[in-house]
Order: structure tokens, then C-alpha cells, then sequence
């Protein structure tokens, strides 16, 4: 079957006279299958985590220190959040981090991507031991490069003596202008590995008629790249996007081990900022107000991503292809 | 993301073009480079070893850690592996009871790729069927989930456990992991399903088969890619969580691997080799179930013929 | 359909009753192992009583052994009795403990560091008071500071006293052409100086953990103030923080940073890595402030450091013209274990009974010694000959001994969320982006705020 084999979204909508009739009889069996193939999914999903986020968005009007029984907090805590200037702040590290995740990770993914789908055998050992930081659980990774760039006795420090590369001796960790991007360093380091295997996926995937056709007609590499490539490639990049997006937003891990919002409230993201409200503080009405916050914004990027790039429509990507 | 890439497409390419289809199918990624010249494959292996030096070298450097001791390992040489190397503290950590753990991480893992990709294949088979609003309106709620900070939920979550008798049980970490994954699962998988091409639905439908015959005759053995990239990713997320595990289960008997990393932390200090040592042997499995699926995704990406 | 699509179907027809066997052993395995695990709280029966203990560990250490060994000798003695100790390391502890007590689920025995955290238990009610029992009249009065509230008990000692000292390297020292250390602030200075030209690193700080720093603080603050200093600011008195001694020791602690005293990278290096007692043990650095726990880390890091007595002890300079006590000491008085009020009255008996029996013994107190500790008993000094850091045991147990006051630590002492506002903010002042004046006004905002 060739690639316009793939193109009929009109039936699926059952518009034509002929599918209405097929489909009569069969739509209490759709309807039946609707609600066993969704309802597993929907009801863990609605136990396990919406509840208690709706138990959360409760909780953000109450004062509670964990002990005893939750006060009637009214409005109060989220007048805090608005007056908060830390809260302020850890908003806008907490967008720095989103926004130079995406930019140092998508660019570095894609081209790997690109590089370990090809087919030369030597490629597919490179991508195999990519994948190696993904394996790696947090907490080593996270010592790991403590150890690394500890400024008297880290591995990078030694290799600037010995390469004489003064610039290479810093304080990594502790400079309030480099902290941040070495923490976006590290967590890219970590997670560039698996859109990497999307990128690689979603390559794989591309028909090579495509690119046939496109070099018949003269075209160059760099026209290949971006004339087919990049727009077949158009929901791995929504795909990558929205995970790579969401997924920074509500990062913890690396930073709590690491900085735990430090130098001074340089690396504060939201997350880390609800858990110590929740854990350090003992103020859980308060952390309750940023968790809702971070799923607000978090849940309206993702949505907004979903429908700006078509991906909510659930038509094929092969359309148009011919 | 389709699944169906075209054999016949790639095979036809292998007979017909005079290029070989590997170099086809790689138009380098860099721009200006006319892809017959080897220049634009030159500076994507330069490149990619690059990335690979990146990759290896803090790993060289987590193995060397691993073979020191808590005293030596910054104060020695960090790049060579000179002065005093030994598996003592591989040693350390196995009588720290990293078996159980390694038992207890597996059970857990499995149960949520068992729970997990079944109902998530099940629902993105629905949403990508049909377009009513039950579908729809499912797979938006689901896409709430990605964005839900597992922290926001883990206090509320944690009285919902205890109040249903599962504290300090894995099947609380199954349930809980599982529903996390949810989300991200329906979503890869509904990009994925819906390149299935309606021809072939059709074939079943027209032979007289139900909602359920294509799901068992088609879906489930189509989504065989999509299910082991899932694996690798779900199952890397369910292995190297920390925070439910802390906060839902108490007793050593159900510890996972990554609670097991504590033991080694002391009230003020880390035995940083120990950790590394422990990090180092919880890789293994991960990085042979990840060999076994990989296999499996790129062999079917490669080989499924659509008609 | 084309033939390798059937064949790929037919392949998988097969693995269903696979899938659906494992699927089948993983559930079973899962609630098998909900059944064996234990309840927390525990249960009575017939002939005696169950109790759980929940226990803040440093690790598989000498300290586990000796409490696994009383425990023994406790069931031994009261037959049908069981105590269950759960090891549970620092970071997580802290979490879980706050969970089971917000749940009515907590074990019936459970570690505190006493203060404000334990007085929040306290005020909600969560925890049992021991009342005025006789038993406490073997500990050390200074010792009780931090569980006692309102004149009642609500905790007992399980391990030993932890001051902090100066640590130095005295080979360091004597390269340097330093006699001893300094026993003021500005012989400190001086010495200071001295290093620095020599080419060491005066101090080690690993002010990235944050607590390091609160213990100059602590310190200077009670040299130049007294203790009234702090204790106003325990109180919540309006604007304590910004007293003279306060901000004098912020000022202090800012010229201290100028001098270049500190290494490079100090804002960020922690000291759960070794690092910055590696700095000392290495001849790099010369001097690091730390609580007493140090000696066994850096024993465990670099035995003949420590054996060949290398490593130097001294007690926090004097502050000239100031109003502490030079013998006065900061740090953790002790660590502690209280007992939980959800718990059945048998169960709270077992628990006094344990303690009673075993935690205030001299038995005890010696198999603290031997596992490397100070006990906080009466009478203890003796207990120190013939173990293997007696000279070090001994200075610290007479020193806590003869100390007027014995400060325990501030992050602790207060109510969580002031604490953790502070240690940020003093973190700051640290790394010279904040001043002191700054600070205190944060800080009596942030007590103002309510906690």
C-alpha cells in the first residue's frame, strides 16, 4: 500500500450514506466497546491522581501543618501566593528553566535523532550507549556530578590543570550567574537520551518514497531537511515538545539533590518551592496553592500545545504526503 | 507517529536508486550539505562522537568512584584509575540487602507495564477508533494528567492510600505508578495508533468481526513498537522512583532499589563510592531489558508491511 | 492482509496466556507481600505486648548494633514484650514521621531531635508526656533542655551529646608557624592571615548543607550576647532578631568571608560528600567548624589522620568585651526518643519501661562509648579509658559537663518554617549578597508572619 492509500478521513466521520448504514447496527457495540477499552484507564487515572488533586485544590483554602484538623483559610493563602515575592520568583526560574530546557535539548535530540536513525551499523552502538544517562537514577547522577565539579576536587577541575584550561575552574554549583545553566546542563544531559528515541522513532518512520520523489524533483540535503523532514517529524516535535515542556516544569529531582534552590534562590523552581512549604514548613495549605498553580499552567501548556499543532484531531500525519 | 513505515517503500529504494537507502534516509541533519559529498557524514560522526565523549565520561568517572573508597575518591586522581582500586564496596552493598530490593524494584516495574500498557493500549484504541465525545473528552481528562506534579498530589494521595489499607504494600506503589503513567502512555500511543490506516480496520470490520476482533487481531500485534518504547520509558520512570515509594511504604521488606540508595546516606554524611557502587549494579537490568526492546522496536519498525 | 502480517498475528496469539500467567504472579506477589508487611503502631497479645520504634540511622554503624543489643536485653527481661526497630535515614525520616502523625498512624516509639518540631507534636497532642519520672535524674540536666516543656519530660536520650568545636590540622598549623589555636576571635583573625599568605585555606566550610553555617552564628552570637541573645528569639519576642549580638555576628561572620577565609566554592560544597572534611585531612585546608560526629567521619575517611591524634580539638574563641561564657557550647544536646500518644497504655508502659531499663543505665551509656559516642549519663567520665578516641571523649563529656549553657542548635530550636527561612537567608549572608541588617529584618518578619 502506498502513502495515499492512507488518506480517507471522511469516512471515519461516517459521513457517507454507506457507512451510516454499516455502522447503525454496530454503534451499541461501539458504544460498548467505548467503555470498557476507556474505562480502566479513566477510572485508575481518576482515583489515583485526580482525586487527590481535587483533595489539593480543597486543601489550598485550608490552613494545615499536618497535624490536628485543616482551619478554614478562606482566600488567605492564595493572597499570600500573590504578594509572595519568592513564589514571584521561583515563576520566573521556573520559566527560565522550561524555556532553556526546550531550547538546549530539542535542537541536540533532534540531530541525534536524525544521526542514529541512519542505518550503518556503527550508529546503532552510538545509540545504544546514549541511552546510558537515561537509565541512571537521580540520585547518582545527581552525586556523580556534585563530585564532578566540585571546584578543589572535581574531575573537571583536574582536567583544567592538566589541559591548562583556566576557564574550565569554576564554581560551578555555587555561582549565582552559571548555577542555573549548569543545572539545565545536567538535567538536558539526563533526558536528552530518550527524545532522542523519539527523534529516532519518528525518523524511522518517514516513507523513503518521500525523499525519492523530493531528490527526482533536484532537491538538495538541505532542502530534503527542510521540506520533508522537518514537517513529517511535525507530532514527534509536538510529542517531545509537550513531554520535554511539562516535564521540566514540574523537574524536582536534580535540583533538591543538588542546589536545593540554591545559590540563594537562584535555582528556586515552583516545585521545589511547594515541597518545602509542604515538607520543610509544614504549611500544606500553602503548598496546596502551588501545586494547583503548577498544574494550571502546566495542564494549559499542554493543551495549548495539543491543539496548536493539530495533534488533538486525530488525523493521520501521512495526509497530504502525496 | 506511524507505525507503518513501508517496507516495500524502502526495498523499492534499495533496488531502484542507485543510492544505497542507509544514506537516503539520513539527510544528514546538518544544513548545506549536499548529501553526496561525505563532508556532511564527516562532521555528523565528528559531532556525534562528541556527544558520546559527553555521554561516557562522567559514567568512567561515576565507575572509577565506585571502585574507592569514601576517604580516597576525591582525593585521588579523579581520571586515572591509579592508586588503591577494589569491588569492596560492591561488596558493601549486596549485605546491605540490595537483593530484596532488586526483587522488590521488579516485581513493581512489572506490574505497572502490565497495568499500564494494557489499559493505555485499550483506551488510545478508543480514542483514535471514534470521535465521540466520550472518546474525546477521555483523552483530553488524561492529558490533565501530564502535567500534574507528582508532589502537588503526594499528601492527599497518601491519606487515600492509608484510608484503603494498601500503606506499606506494593500493590499501592502498583496502583499509584501506574495511574502516574497513564497519560504520557494514552498519549505516545494514540500518536502512534492512529497511522493505522482504515483499509485495514475495514478488511476485519467487512469479515464480520467486532470492536474486540480488531483489537485482538490487529491493534495488539501493530503495537508492538510503540508498546516496548513504552516499556522502556514507563518502566524507566516506575524503576527510578523515589518519592512514592518513600512516602507510600515504610517497612525494608517492601523497599524498592532507589530507597535502598538511602542506607548509605548517615545523618550528615553520604558514602558517596557505596552510592555510586549500588547506582552502577541497578543499571544492569535496565540497560539489558532496554537491549531486548530496542531490538524489538527497531525491528518492527523496519520490517511491517502495510497493504 | 499481507503474509507477514499474518504470520506476525499468529506469533501473537500465542503469548496471551503468557502475559496473562505473569500478570496473575505479579498481582499475587504483590499482595503477598502486603500481608507479611508489619503494622505500624503494633498489636497486643495475650501474653505480652508489641511496640514499634521508628529510629533515625547513620547507616549499618556501631550505633544500630548497640541498640539492637538493648532492645535484646530488654525483651529478655520482660518476657512476651517485643520491640520492632525500623532504621530510617535523615532526609526521608523527617517526612515520614510528619505523615504518620498527620494519619493517627505512628509508631509507638519514635526519634526526635526535640525543640520546636517536637514542641508542634506536643501541641497537637500527638505526644506523651513522661511526667517527672526518676529515671531522668541519671541524665545530665543540660541534657533534657530540649524535651522538656512546661516542667514535664517528653522525650529521653538515645544517643550521645553532639557539641560543636573547632577542628583543625595541626601539622598544618605548626608548617604554618602557629603555636595552638586561638582562644579569641581576634587571634583567629590573625591566624587567618597567616595561612593565607602561607598558601592554605584557612577554613573549610561547606556552607552548600547550609547548617554549617548556622553554627558560626550560633556561636558568635552567644559569645557576644549570652545566651539571653537567642533566648529572646526562641520567644518570639518582636524584633529579637535584630539585636546588637545578632547583627554584630552577621558582621563578623561577613569580614570572616572577606578575608578569603573560606575555599573556593564554599557556597555550594556540602558536607555529606566528604568534601570539606577531605579539604582538612588533606593538608589543604587548616580548620573546619563541625559538631563531634566529625571525629568518627573523618575516622571513617582517613583512619591515621585521627590515630596519629592530627586532628586537633578546641573549643570557639572568646569575643573580646563580650558577654558569653567562653565555656558555653552550641549544637545537638542529644538526640532523643519520645513516645507517641496514639499508642495503647500497654504499649505506652513497655515504652517508659525500655527506657527506664535500658536507655538510663550505665550499661547503656557504656556500649555508647564503645560504639564511638558521648553519652549524656552522670558519671560518665570515667566510662573513657582504654577506648580509642578517649582523649577526644573525654574533653568533649567534661566540656559538656561544665557548660553553663548548652545552646541546642537554632534549626531546631524553631518552629520548621522559621528555620528554614533563616538558614536560606543566612546562606546568603554568607555568600556576601545580603546584608545583616537585611537579614534581620526578613527574619523578624518571618517570625511576625506567624509559625
Amino acid at each position: 500500500m502506498t502513502a495515499a492509500g492512507h488518506i480517507r478521513p471522511a469516512r471515519r466521520q461516517g459521513a457517507g450514506p454507506a457507512a451510516r448504514k454499516r455502522n447503525a447496527p454496530a454503534q451499541r457495540g461501539l458504544a460498548l466497546a467505548d467503555l470498557i477499552g476507556l474505562a480502566p484507564a479513566v477510572v485508575l487515572f481518576g482515583i489515583f491522581i485526580l482525586l487527590p488533586l481535587l483533595g489539593a485544590v480543597v486543601l489550598s483554602f485550608f490552613r494545615w501543618n499536618g497535624l490536628g484538623s485543616p482551619h478554614w483559610a478562606g482566600g488567605a493563602n492564595w493572597a499570600q501566593f500573590v504578594h509572595d515575592p519568592i513564589a514571584g520568583q521561583s515563576l520566573a526560574v521556573t520559566a527560565k528553566v522550561v524555556a532553556l530546557s526546550w531550547v538546549v535539548q530539542t535542537p541536540i535530540s533532534l540531530a541525534l535523532g536524525l544521526f542514529t536513525a541512519g542505518r550503518a551499523r556503527y550508529r546503532s552502538v552510538y545509540a545504544t550507549l546514549y541511552v546510558l544517562p537515561l537509565l541512571l537514577s537521580t540520585a547518582g547522577i545527581a552525586l556523580m556530578w556534585e563530585a564532578l565539579l566540585d571546584p578543589n576536587f572535581g574531575g573537571v577541575t583536574a582536567l583544567s590543570r592538566s589541559l591548562h584550561l583556566g576557564f574550565l575552574r569554576q564554581n560551578w554549583l555555587g555561582d549565582a550567574h552559571l548555577t542555573l545553566f549548569v543545572i539545565v546542563a545536567i538535567i538536558s544531559w539526563q533526558f536528552i537520551p530518550f527524545h532522542t528515541l523519539l527523534y529516532q522513532m519518528g525518523r524511522r518512520q518517514i516513507p523513503a518514497v518521500l525523499y525519492e520523489a523530493a531528490t527526482l524533483d533536484g532537491a538538495t540535503g538541505r532542502q530534503l531537511f527542510w521540506r520533508v523532514t522537518l514537517p513529517q517529524l511535525r507530532y514527534t516535535i509536538a510529542t517531545s515538545s509537550t513531554l520535554m515542556v511539562v516535564g521540566a516544569l514540574t523537574y524536582f529531582d536534580i535540583i533538591y539533590i543538588m542546589t536545593n534552590g540554591g545559590p540563594g534562590y537562584t535555582t528556586r523552581v515552583l516545585s521545589l518551592d511547594m515541597y518545602q512549604a509542604a515538607f520543610l514548613q509544614n504549611e500544606f495549605g500553602y503548598a496546596s496553592v502551588l501545586a494547583v498553580v503548577l498544574g494550571v499552567v502546566g495542564v494549559g501548556i499542554a493543551l495549548a500545545l495539543v491543539r496548536f499543532t493539530g495533534f488533538g484531531s486525530m488525523r493521520s500525519q501521512q495526509e497530504g504526503a502525496t | 507517529m506511524s507505525g507503518v513505515a513501508t517496507a516495500g517503500g524502502t526495498a523499492a529504494a534499495g533496488r531502484a536508486a542507485p543510492v544505497p537507502a542507509g544514506r537516503r534516509s539520513h539527510p544528514a541533519g546538518r544544513p548545506g550539505r549536499r548529501h553526496r559529498l561525505p563532508m556532511g557524514r564527516v562532521t555528523a560522526f565528528a559531532a556525534a562522537t562528541v556527544w558520546l565523549v559527553v555521554v561516557l565520561a562522567p559514567l568512567y568517572y561515576m565507575v572509577l568512584a565506585s571502585l574507592r573508597s569514601q576517604g580516597s575518591y576525591l582525593t585521588a586522581n579523579p581520571w586515572l584509575p591509579a592508586g588503591g582500586l577494589s569491588f569492596a564496596n560492591y561488596g558493601t552493598v549486596f549485605t546491605a540487602g540490595l537483593g530484596r530490593y532488586l526483587l522488590n524494584s521488579v516485581i513493581v516495574t512489572a506490574g505497572c507495564l502490565v497495568v499500564t500498557l494494557l489499559f493505555s493500549l485499550a483506551a488510545a484504541f478508543r480514542v483514535v477508533r471514534n470521535s465521540t465525545r466520550g472518546a474525546a473528552g477521555s483523552f483530553r481528562l488524561l492529558l490533565i494528567g501530564l502535567a500534574i506534579p507528582i508532589q502537588a498530589i503526594i499528601v492527599p494521595l497518601y491519606l487515600l492510600i492509608y484510608r484503603a489499607h494498601l500503606y506499606d504494600t506494593l500493590a499501592a506503589l502498583i496502583l499509584a505508578m501506574s495511574a502516574a503513567a497513564v497519560p504520557v502512555s494514552v498519549l505516545i500511543m494514540t500518536s502512534f495508533l492512529r497511522d493505522i490506516p482504515q483499509e485495514l480496520i475495514g478488511a476485519v470490520l467487512v469479515d464480520g468481526g467486532s470492536e474486540w476482533t480488531v483489537f485482538r487481531r490487529l491493534i495488539w500485534p501493530l503495537a508492538r513498537p510503540v508498546l516496548a518504547t513504552l516499556a522502556i520509558y514507563d518502566g524507566l520512570n516506575v524503576w527510578n522512583n523515589f518519592i512514592l515509594p518513600l512516602v507510600l511504604t515504610q517497612s525494608s521488606s517492601v523497599s524498592v532499589l532507589p530507597l535502598g540508595l538511602t542506607k548509605f546516606q548517615g545523618q550528615y554524611a553520604i558514602n558517596v563510592p557505596a552510592v555510586m557502587a549500588a547506582v552502577l549494579l541497578s543499571v544492569l537490568p535496565l540497560v539489558v531489558l532496554f537491549v531486548l526492546m530496542r531490538r524489538q522496536v527497531m525491528r518492527s519498525l523496519g520490517a511491517i508491511a502495510v497493504r | 492482509m499481507s503474509p507477514s502480517t499474518r504470520s506476525k498475528l499468529r506469533f501473537a496469539r500465542h503469548r496471551w496466556p503468557l502475559a496473562a500467567g505473569i500478570a496473575a504472579a505479579l498481582l499475587a506477589a504483590a499482595c503477598g507481600s502486603a500481608t507479611g508487611s508489619g503494622k505500624a503502631g503494633g498489636s497486643g497479645t495475650a501474653s505480652g505486648t508489641s511496640v514499634t520504634a521508628w529510629i533515625v540511622t547513620t547507616g549499618p554503624s556501631p550505633v544500630n548494633t548497640k541498640i539492637n543489643k538493648a532492645v535484646s536485653d530488654f525483651e529478655t527481661h520482660h518476657p512476651g514484650d517485643h520491640i520492632t526497630v525500623d532504621y530510617i535515614e535523615n532526609q526521608s525520616y523527617k517526612q515520614k514521621i510528619q505523615l504518620a502523625m498527620g494519619a493517627g498512624n505512628p509508631p509507638t516509639i519514635f526519634w526526635t531531635w526535640g525543640g520546636g518540631p517536637l514542641k508542634q507534636y506536643i501541641d497537637a497532642g500527638d505526644v506523651q508526656s513522661l511526667g517527672q519520672p526518676s529515671y531522668a535524674t541519671s541524665f545530665l540536666p543540660s541534657s533534657l533542655g530540649a524535651v522538656t516543656f512546661d516542667s514535664k519530660l517528653y522525650g529521653v536520650p538515645i544517643e550521645g551529646t553532639q557539641p560543636v568545636y573547632f577542628f583543625y590540622n595541626k601539622s598544618v598549623f605548626s608548617k604554618a608557624g602557629l603555636s595552638g589555636f586561638p582562644s579569641t576571635w581576634s587571634g583567629l583573625l590573625a591566624d587567618v592571615h597567616t595561612l593565607k599568605a602561607k598558601g592554605y585555606t584557612p577554613i573549610s566550610l561547606a556552607e552548600g548543607d547550609q547548617w554549617p553555617g548556622l553554627m558560626y552564628l550560633e556561636y558568635l552570637t552567644d559569645r557576644i550576647g549570652g545566651p539571653a541573645a537567642f533566648d529572646a528569639i526562641e520567644q518570639g519576642k518582636a524584633g529579637a532578631w535584630s539585636s546588637p549580638a545578632v547583627i554584630q555576628a552577621l558582621t563578623d561572620i561577613q569580614q570572616l568571608a572577606r578575608a578569603g577565609a573560606f575555599q573556593s566554592g564554599y557556597d555550594s560544597l556540602k558536607y555529606s560528600g566528604g568534601g570539606s572534611d577531605a579539604l582538612v585531612y588533606s593538608g589543604k585546608a587548616a580548620i573546619q567548624l563541625m559538631g563531634d560526629w566529625d571525629i568518627s567521619s573523618v575516622l571513617g575517611l582517613n583512619k591515621s589522620f585521627v590515630t596519629s591524634g592530627d586532628l586537633g580539638l578546641a573549643p570557639f574563641p572568646a569575643v573580646a568585651g563580650g558577654k558569653g561564657n567562653p565555656s558555653d557550647l552550641a549544637g545537638n544536646t542529644a538526640s532523643y526518643v519520645s513516645v507517641a500518644s496514639h499508642a495503647t497504655a500497654k504499649q505506652k508502659a513497655v515504652a517508659e519501661a525500655f527506657f527506664a531499663d535500658e536507655l538510663a543505665t550505665t550499661g547503656y551509656a557504656k556500649a555508647s562509648v564503645s560504639a564511638g559516642e558521648v553519652p549524656v549519663i552522670k558519671g560518665a567520665a570515667s566510662m573513657f579509658t582504654g577506648q580509642q578516641l578517649a582523649s577526644y571523649d573525654q574533653t568533649i563529656y567534661s566540656s559538656v559537663q561544665s557548660a553553663p549553657s548548652f545552646q541546642y542548635s537554632w534549626d531546631q530550636a524553631l518552629s520548621p518554617s522559621e528555620a528554614t527561612t533563616m538558614l536560606t537567608n543566612l546562606a546568603q549572608v554568607f555568600e556576601l549578597s545580603q546584608t545583616p541588617q537585611k537579614f534581620a529584618s526578613v527574619m523578624n518578619g518571618a517570625q511576625a508572619g506567624g509559625s
